[in-house]
């Protein structure tokens, strides 16, 4: 069992959410960073979609009460590991997994979008096929909820890893990759210019929903907005509202909309969303379906390498 | 095929020819659009053709509904998404299976009932029911006279879970969506966007008019179906002085 200390204010469970029942309305929700997600529970020999802890930001204090390979990944926080005994604290490095042991307290620090991933996953009932908190229908995940002190979580079986391993993170450079939509024609020529070589700024009013731009340019858009019907949404997705500034829709964005879409981000960049900070700025680049398909195998295939590098070197 | 790019495929019902726009949305999603068969159709009521459109989406969702690569089946109004996995080793043009689909396709008629939504309009509960009142030129009182006299078909659910999108509002009460969505709009919420009513059934943010609330609960996990209105049904909203 692992009990919450401290939850921060905003850490959720999550795994790869919840697709196949959005004619109901329900939304994906899943990791942010499906990416860092595949890696945190690879490493810990879990399913690449078991239930981890996602964390926007510290401090986080988790107490174990018993042996379990632990990882951080997704955005560089700060964590050390205390044993009960007071024999000292020691930091845990950004995606290398360490085995907690009955009594130590992992403490994690500073924000961003990071994963904590235990050996067994979070167990926790799946609802409609998945484990992921749907915060906005309250359903899922621990309670619906997010999690808050006191909380007790209980963790799968235990697999037979022995030695610290790891991976080193690539950063975001900040390039997100999209394809436009057919209502990008409707879009005047400065506006379709300024999608591409605009610095977007992430605003604070940025959420789980959707990564709210602003670069200072509004898009205009000249079809017919206000009776324009609703149709199927994703993550990716760039709606534009009458405002003109682009909001990217993320794991918990509604499954319908009617604003204009522009472009879709590709499925590959999605995780750079989710590691850029609000006040930190991104670029979309021009891509098509091919190249987009062509890097989704890639991230596939490096994954598949390392699950392999891993079986080789770090199981008894 | 460019991805800005489209093609139509026409069908034939009841002596309509009814058109549809399909393209691609990003790598892993193609969209059919019949919307451009509203008011186009010579002689025919675009209300009705609405719905005819509406009742081909819905079977061709039935059909279409756990094909293997289909991650997602999303019927929208009078227009259909496919999510997909690119990935996926049965790997089918996704637009061509849209575009056969909605040629040589059907009509689905779900077995319907009519579900009666009590609403308290105005105040509080409907803080843009002035706005709306504003906008159509009518008084308060004549809003919700409209908005109550009018029978609704749920066309589809999306937005939130057993959020139903509703087709009947009377023109008069068309209104367009807010500049920019409110970042919290109440659970039960009654609103208005563009020429489309619904209930939010959950608390979120929203860019919808919102008239009034309704205390009915529309989605529940528990219950089977989770979700209160489904595509077919009628809906009657009816006005109380008390939740």
């Amino acid at each position: 069992m692992i009990r919450i200390l401290a939850a921060g204010p905003h850490t959720s469970i999550q795994d790869r959410g919840r697709t196949g029942f959005r004619q109901l309305g329900i939304s994906e929700s899943g990791a942010l960073d499906s990416q860092a997600l595949a890696y945190g529970n690879v490493l810990v020999g879990n399913p690449q979609n078991s239930a981890v802890l996602e964390i926007m930001a510290g401090p986080v204090e988790v107490a174990f009460d018993c042996n379990r390979w632990i990882v951080i990944t997704g955005a560089a926080m700060q964590a050390t590991i205390s044993s009960g005994d007071n024999s000292g604290e020691k930091p845990l490095t950004m995606g290398w997994r360490l085995q907690a042991q009955p009594g130590d307290v992992l403490r994690i620090a500073g924000s961003g979008v990071s994963y904590l991933a235990i050996e067994g996953g979070i167990d926790v009932p799946a609802l409609f096929k998945s484990r992921s908190t749907d915060i906005g229908a309250s359903m899922g995940g621990w309670h619906g909820r997010l999690l808050k002190k006191g909380d007790v979580l209980s963790a799968g079986k235990q697999k037979s890893l022995h030695k610290s391993m790891g991976v080193r993170q690539t950063p975001s450079d900040g390039i997100v990759r999209a394809i436009p939509c057919p209502d990008y024609l409707q879009f005047d020529p400065g506006s379709q210019a300024a999608l591409w070589n605009t610095a977007w700024r992430v605003t604070p009013q940025s959420n789980r929903m959707g990564c709210r731009l602003d670069g200072g340019n509004k898009l205009v858009y000249s079809g017919e907005q206000s009776t324009r019907p609703s149709q199927g949404v994703f993550p990716g997705v760039i709606q534009v509202p009458p405002g003109g500034n682009p909001i990217v829709l993320l794991a918990d964005a509604q499954t319908t909309g009617g604003y204009p879409v522009i472009a879709t981000v590709i499925k590959a960049d999605l995780w750079k969303l989710a590691q850029t900070a609000a006040g930190q700025s991104l670029q979309f680049r021009e891509s098509n379906a091919e190249e987009a398909v062509a890097a989704l195998r890639e991230e596939k295939q490096r994954l598949r390498q390392f699950q392999s590098v891993l079986k080789k070197h770090g199981k008894h | 095929m460019h991805a800005t790019e489209g093609k139509t495929v026409d069908c034939f019902h009841a002596g309509l020819c009814l058109t549809a726009r399909l393209y691609r949305m990003g790598e892993r999603a193609v969209v059919l659009d019949a919307n451009i068969t509203q008011g186009e159709q010579n002689g025919s009521n675009p209300l009705e053709n609405i719905i005819t459109v509406q009742r081909r989406l819905w079977w061709m969702a039935n059909k279409l509904a756990g094909r293997e690569g289909l991650v997602d089946v999303v019927p929208g109004m009078n227009n259909l998404t496919l999510v997909f996995d690119p990935l996926a080793s049965k790997h089918p043009d996704w637009l061509d299976v849209l575009g056969n689909h909605w040629e040589f396709g059907d009509e689905a008629l779900p077995e319907a009932q009519t579900i009666t939504l009590p609403v308290r309009y105005g105040d509080e509960y409907g803080p843009d029911l002035t706005a709306v009142a504003a906008h159509s030129g009518l008084t308060e009182r004549e809003v919700i006279d409209l908005h109550t006299d009018a029978d609704y078909l749920v066309m589809f659910l999306g937005f939130q879970p057993g959020f139903a999108y509703l087709n009947g509002l009377p023109e008069q009460l068309f209104m367009p969506r807010k500049e920019t969505p409110e970042l919290s709009v109440a659970a039960g919420s009654v609103g208005i966007g563009g020429s489309q009513t619904a209930v939010y059934p959950f608390a979120s943010p929203g860019g919808w008019q919102i008239i009034g609330r309704c205390d009915k609960t529309l989605f529940d996990p528990q219950r089977e179906p989770a979700s209160l209105m489904l595509p077919g049904d009628y809906v009657k909203f009816i006005a109380v002085d008390t939740l």
